[in-house]
């Protein structure tokens, strides 16, 4: 869409207010914007409009028709609509009446009530009575349509919703559809194959009713015993946006909170079942020491003695320090203080290091893939790393990408590629790539949802290459560990050539780019500084190492006099003979190393839905995400362990509370500049006080406090939907993410209309040398929530006393108005 | 006053469904003369002169129709003959399929070649298993003889046609319903604009053109435009195929010139009302709204009918005599809506049900003067309110119903109410 046709906007007036939308704005949209409430059930803003379930039905003035749904009539000049006229209101309340004719009345027990778009719209918009006398259609209840997924067709208001993301977005094989007609229509797979879509759990979270339900969720509680807290999925690297539902202290439920520059509001269910298994059996609780006899339990200041016994006799300088690549930044930035200036060592490795790759490792923008013209899948497989990179794929497809597919890559993917070319052939694909783009553009049939069929995948290195000649956006997404083709290939690139190539590098974990930024690094200090250069820190930290650590290669069989791991138990054999091996993590089997390498003392670390933390994605985007629940046993935050490590060696680092790390890593990494908690802004915490006690029994929340009455699909709710967006702190990789030109910014259009997706207008860019970083800070900063750091007390670690700001009674965190409307 | 065969000319003839015979006869001379005679936008102009207009129900102007369709496109461009003829009380398709597949070929020919289209489907429904067979024989009899394929007529003209049959759904009956049937979907009806003449099959420009209006082509192209423009009213020309079914003696297809007065095909084409007097008249399908005895001199053409409370739709005039209850007619023609639902849209899916549920409740003697009321308001909730006119259609009948001849209901009612009092 070029800005011309933005900017001549059409001017139309809705219950008498007038408003002016870009050309072919949807009514729905105009309402949002305007604040004015209109019901919708099959609607969604990721979907193409369909018209099915007629509820957003509006009265439009001079129509041959003047009943007029919302969802499917675009904005056209002069246009007079009417929400609340009586034949509008009628329309409306008619509609809602014959979905409740058949629908059955088990609210009770249904698990969607109190959260069920049909009742707060029927109660707020249907019909007050039921005139119907017949008898209501029947189904068998409870059918189980794949592993996750159970189907109540008695529930079913026939949305579609499901059917179209299976189809439209998820592309799936076995895709859900409606069988039978009319009234006898249900949902199911046509092929009667059970429906297990890597990404199924997404057409639970869009039900409107209770018809899709999880089994995971099932029973396991009322919408209205729920926390729901903000955090950031650990599974992977894209880092989608998510709301923990928590029962008292339980996580009982995922799901996402749409972010458009991180996700669509889609989870792969490898992510959304992921967290659940937050109780494993392995997990520590509590801090364990090696005995002859296996591990025993100790308390914290057993074990610090004992850490403290350990290491007096050790030359720490000779220590290795390896945090694992999902370990949040906060405490990978106490991991580096701790090596660099306690320990005085250089060796802080990652567990995946990625060493020689970390300059191209430069995050590639989701917008960049969703719009490229060509993508090529270099032999990587998108399940595995990143699940839900392929729906960006799937949409680059629909409109109209080539896909190109090397190696084994078309057996992980749902679609068929264009052309799928053999290994040894990727050089010949990367010659193609140095010349100038052709003029003639090749193209074949597009992927759009299911033409699949108009064309066979070609197996031709020469066919592959003259869909790639034509294309002046490539998108390459391989492994991050693959080192051909090299960043050079594409940094390189002769400007002249017109053409734009950014490779998608996937790393393994969840948090790779931010320890590095952080300085997990054996050559680069924090905010990928020479490690020369940092003077200030070193002035900061009271000493610092700068010489430069072993390389991979070279810590291949070197054994250390202490070796400290952060996040994992995997570096037993860098152990010395009598070097003391300590390890942080979350969970540990102690039946598995049972060789003299076994970890002397574990330490047990909280999970990540345990403690607020922040992460940086695959494209560069800094993220918080909240404490849901209250850590298990007397586990602690990395960072808070890591300073208690660091105060045996009676280096004091003042830090008491998360805000404390934010602050320093603020100050002391360049590209963070200024970083503080309230750069995250209402987003950071749990939406209202936690019940005390914390357990059943407990007081029931404030239920006034609930920001969304429908807690499912935040955004449909539409005027609580700015403030349901996911937040983040923006980390751009500089020049890598170019804008498409003669393309609106999909972002600035849905700006227009009212969305508020963005955090980064008006921010400041700060640039990072390593990584060439740069961070954007939000706009206006909100008070921060409570925070639930007092709730470290009970393990007794004094040192952690909270600062004086969370003393303060815990304050209501505040609701805009357009949310108390509807608790 | 009389039958005037226009369109069914040559089916007073033996054989014409054979290529050979029907040559003979002076078939494809009206394709000959579009394809060699007159340019593309000539022939265009040739049929909006004839003032035909599309026979499938909507009656909208061909020539306009295929106007639309954008000339500068760079897509392909499809013809889809719409035979899925399903409205109750139709029978002409069936009759036209039947008897002259090659007049429709020919027809095809002629607005292929307007239209600048090189590909045609002929959609036959589902249940006319042997048409598709009789015209599928047809097409390749008119292969054979070089009328289809390549350069047809030494013009450099090509077109190929298809035959598909469909699945059994009356929705499918409604063009853009038919166009997802025919791509391999579920026959959903799609959301317009845009209209298939822009995005079509495939999301390229289409022509769906009903089976009754492409077989009269032929013949307006061998008499001229303006012979059959002389035949008519003012704004409905020529001559139509009504078929006539109910309480008449000889029901069937009767082709009249449009205009001609109700009581003429019911009285002298089917030979008066049987069992009774006339009591209600369907004067266009399943979907047209009830026109009492009082209409029986009303003008068969699109405007007198609609101007009577009712609409001309499909030609089919269903005759009702006096020992009916109209609350049986309602009765059997909701159950065929709410059958033919397709479910897409919340009004249509659970109103038509609804409705029918109340309707038997009525005829089965539980019925209650409530019930009346809650028939006509869940009519108005449902017309106009659904996603395609199959839910207006399902109405139609029962509004006029209780507007003509609420006393069949409340009879019902009110025996009923004797007997519990």
């Amino acid at each position: 869409m070029s800005t011309a046709t933005v900017e001549t906007g059409v001017t139309i007036t809705m219950d008498g207010v007038v408003g002016e939308f870009p050309k072919g704005t949807l009514l729905i949209e105009a309402a949002v914007q305007l604040g004015i409430e209109i019901p919708v059930y099959c609607y969604h803003p990721k979907m193409d409009p369909v018209g099915a379930c007629r509820v957003c039905v509006v009265e439009v003035e001079n129509q041959r028709r003047p009943i007029m749904t919302a969802c499917t009539t675009t904005v056209m000049e002069g246009m007079v609509v009417h929400t609340q006229s009586a034949a509008a209101k009628k329309a409306r309340e008619g509609v809602l009446e014959f979905l409740l004719i058949n629908h059955p009345l088990d609210c009770p027990v249904c698990d969607r009530a109190g959260e069920c778009d049909l009742q707060d719209f029927v109660l707020r918009h249907g019909p007050g009575t039921s005139r119907f006398k017949e008898k209501k259609r029947h189904f068998e209840k409870a059918k189980q349509i794949g592993d996750n997924i159970i189907l109540d067709r008695e529930r079913c208001i026939m949305c579609q919703r499901c059917v179209r993301f299976s189809h439209e977005i998820a592309r799936d094989s076995d895709a859900l559809a409606i069988v039978d007609r009319g009234t006898h229509s249900e949902i199911g797979t046509g092929s009667e194959a059970p429906y297990n879509s890597p990404f199924g759990g997404n057409v639970v979270e869009l039900c409107p009713v209770g018809a899709l339900t999880a089994k995971a969720y099932r029973f396991k509680s009322r919408p209205w015993e729920l926390q729901h807290f903000s955090t950031v999925c650990h599974g992977c690297s894209v880092g989608c946006n998510t709301t923990t539902d928590v029962r008292y202290d339980e996580v009982v439920r995922t799901r996402s909170r749409m972010n458009e520059q991180v996700d669509d509001g889609w989870l792969c269910d490898k992510g959304r079942y992921h967290d659940l298994n937050r109780r494993v059996e392995d997990r520590v609780t509590q801090p364990l020491r090696k005995t002859e006899d296996g591990y025993q339990e100790i308390s914290w200041d057993e074990a610090l003695s004992f850490y403290s016994e350990k290491t007096k006799g050790i030359n720490l300088k000779k220590s290795l320090v390896v945090v694992d690549n999902n370990v949040d930044n906060e405490s990978g930035y106490a991991a580096v203080r701790l090596a660099r200036s306690v320990y005085q060592t250089s060796n802080i490795h990652l567990v995946q290091p990625y060493l020689d790759r970390v300059e191209d490792l430069r995050g590639v923008s989701k917008s960049f893939v969703e719009s490229a013209e060509v993508l090529v899948v270099d032999s990587v497989s998108l399940a595995n790393l990143a699940p839900v990179v392929e729906l960006w794929l799937n949409k680059a497809l629909k409109q109209g990408a080539q896909l190109i597919t090397i190696g084994d890559a078309p057996k992980n993917l749902s679609c068929k590629p264009h052309a799928a070319i053999k290994d040894k052939e990727q050089a010949q694909l990367l010659e193609t790539l140095k010349q100038p783009v052709a003029s003639d553009k090749k193209t074949m049939w597009p992927i759009v949802y299911p033409w699949e069929s108009g064309f066979e995948t070609s197996n031709d290195i020469a066919v592959a290459q003259s869909l790639l000649s034509g294309a002046s956006k490539v998108c390459w997404l391989m492994e991050a560990e693959k080192e051909d083709p090299g960043p050079e290939l594409f940094t390189d690139l002769d400007d002249t050539l017109g053409r734009t190539v950014l490779a998608l590098r996937l790393t393994q974990g969840a948090n790779t780019l931010g320890l590095l930024e952080m300085g997990c690094h054996p050559y680069y200090g924090p905010g990928g500084t020479d490690l020369e250069k940092l003077d200030n820190l070193s002035q900061a930290w009271d000493g610092y190492n700068s010489e430069e650590g072993c390389t991979p290669d070279e810590l291949e069989g070197k054994k250390f006099d202490c070796v400290l791991e952060v996040g994992s138990c995997s570096q037993q054999s860098k152990v010395g003979k009598n070097g003391f091996y300590l390890v942080l993590t979350s969970s540990f089997n102690p039946e598995t190393p049972k060789t003299n390498q076994a970890p002397d003392l574990i330490l047990p670390m909280a999970h990540q839905l345990e403690h607020a933390h922040t992460t940086v994605n695959l494209s560069g985007y800094l993220q918080y995400s909240g404490m849901a629940t209250v850590p298990v046993g007397e586990s602690l935050s990395g960072w808070m362990i890591l300073t208690r490590l660091a105060e045996v060696h009676e280096s004091l680092w003042g830090w008491s509370n998360h805000q404390d790390v934010i602050l320093s890593m603020g100050k002391n990494i360049s590209s963070l500049e200024g970083l503080s908690l309230e750069d995250f802004s209402d987003q950071s915490s749990r939406h209202w006080s936690y019940p005390q006690g914390g357990a059943l029994g407990a007081p029931r929340p404030d239920l006034s406090a609930i920001p969304s009455a429908s807690g499912n699909t935040p955004y449909l709710n539409l005027p609580s939907f700015t403030s349901q967006v996911g937040k983040t702190g923006r980390l751009t990789y500089g020049d890598s993410v170019p804008t498409v030109p003669g393309q609106e910014d999909p972002r600035a259009l849905a700006q227009k209309l009212g969305f508020n997706m963005s955090s980064e207008e008006g921010g400041e860019e700060k640039n990072s040398d390593l990584l060439n970083l740069r961070v954007i800070q939000s706009g206006p900063i909100q008070p921060a929530g409570p925070s639930p750091a007092h709730r470290y007390h009970k393990v007794g670690v004094q040192a952690f006393e909270p600062a004086s700001q969370w003393d303060e009674p815990e304050v209501e965190p505040t609701l805009k108005e357009s949310e108390k409307g509807d608790s | 006053m009389a039958v005037k065969n226009v369109v069914l000319e040559y089916r007073q003839l033996d054989d014409m469904h054979k290529l050979e015979a029907y040559k003979k006869a002076g078939g494809y001379s009206g394709s000959e003369k579009a394809v060699t005679s007159f340019t593309p936008e000539g022939l265009i102009e040739e049929v909006k002169e004839s003032g035909l207009r599309g026979r499938g129900g909507a009656g909208f102007p061909t020539g306009l129709k295929w106007s639309f369709v954008p000339k500068d496109s760079p897509k392909p461009k499809y013809l889809c003959v719409n035979g899925d003829e399903s409205e109750p009380g139709t029978a002409k398709d069936r009759e036209l399929l039947t008897y002259l597949p090659h007049q429709l070929i020919e027809g095809i020919i002629i607005a292929g070649y307007a239209v600048g289209i090189s590909k045609a489907f002929i959609y036959i429904r589902g249940e006319m298993k042997e048409q598709a067979e009789i015209v599928s024989e047809a097409v390749q009899e008119a292969y054979d003889a070089g009328l289809l394929g390549k350069n047809i007529y030494n013009s450099g003209y090509d077109l190929d046609v298809v035959v598909h049959r469909g699945a059994g759904a009356y929705i499918c009956g409604e063009e853009s319903a038919l166009l997802n049937s025919l791509e391999g979907y579920r026959g959903f009806p799609r959301l317009k604009p845009p209209f298939p003449a822009v995005e079509g099959l495939y999301a390229c420009p289409t022509v769906v053109n009903n089976v009754e209006t492409l077989s009269t082509l032929p013949t307006i192209l061998r008499n001229g435009a303006e012979w059959y423009s002389s035949m008519g009213t003012e704004k409905s020309k020529g001559t139509r195929v009504f078929t006539l079914s109910g309480h008449v003696a000889k029901p069937g297809n009767y082709e009249l010139e449009l205009g001609t007065p109700m009581s003429y095909l019911i009285n002298e084409c089917g030979g008066g009302v049987t069992g009774g007097a006339l009591k209600a008249i369907i004067p266009g399908g399943a979907s047209a709204p009830l026109l009492t005895a009082e209409h029986i001199d009303v003008s068969l053409d699109f405007e007198a009918i609609a101007e009577a409370g009712s609409m001309a739709g499909s030609g089919a005039v269903v005759v009702i005599n006096d020992q009916t209850s109209i609350v049986d007619v309602c009765l059997n023609l909701d159950e065929f809506f709410q059958e033919e639902s397709c479910g897409k849209c919340s009004p249509c899916r659970e109103g038509t049900k609804w409705l029918m549920d109340i309707l038997h409740r009525i005829t089965e003697g539980h019925g209650t003067m409530e019930d009346l009321e809650t028939l006509l308001d869940v009519c108005d909730n449902l017309a106009g309110k659904s996603f395609c006119p199959l839910g207006d259609s399902a109405t139609s009948c029962i509004v006029s119903g209780l507007k003509y001849f609420r006393e069949d209901f409340e009879a019902l009612v009110k025996s009923v109410e004797k007997v519990g009092s």
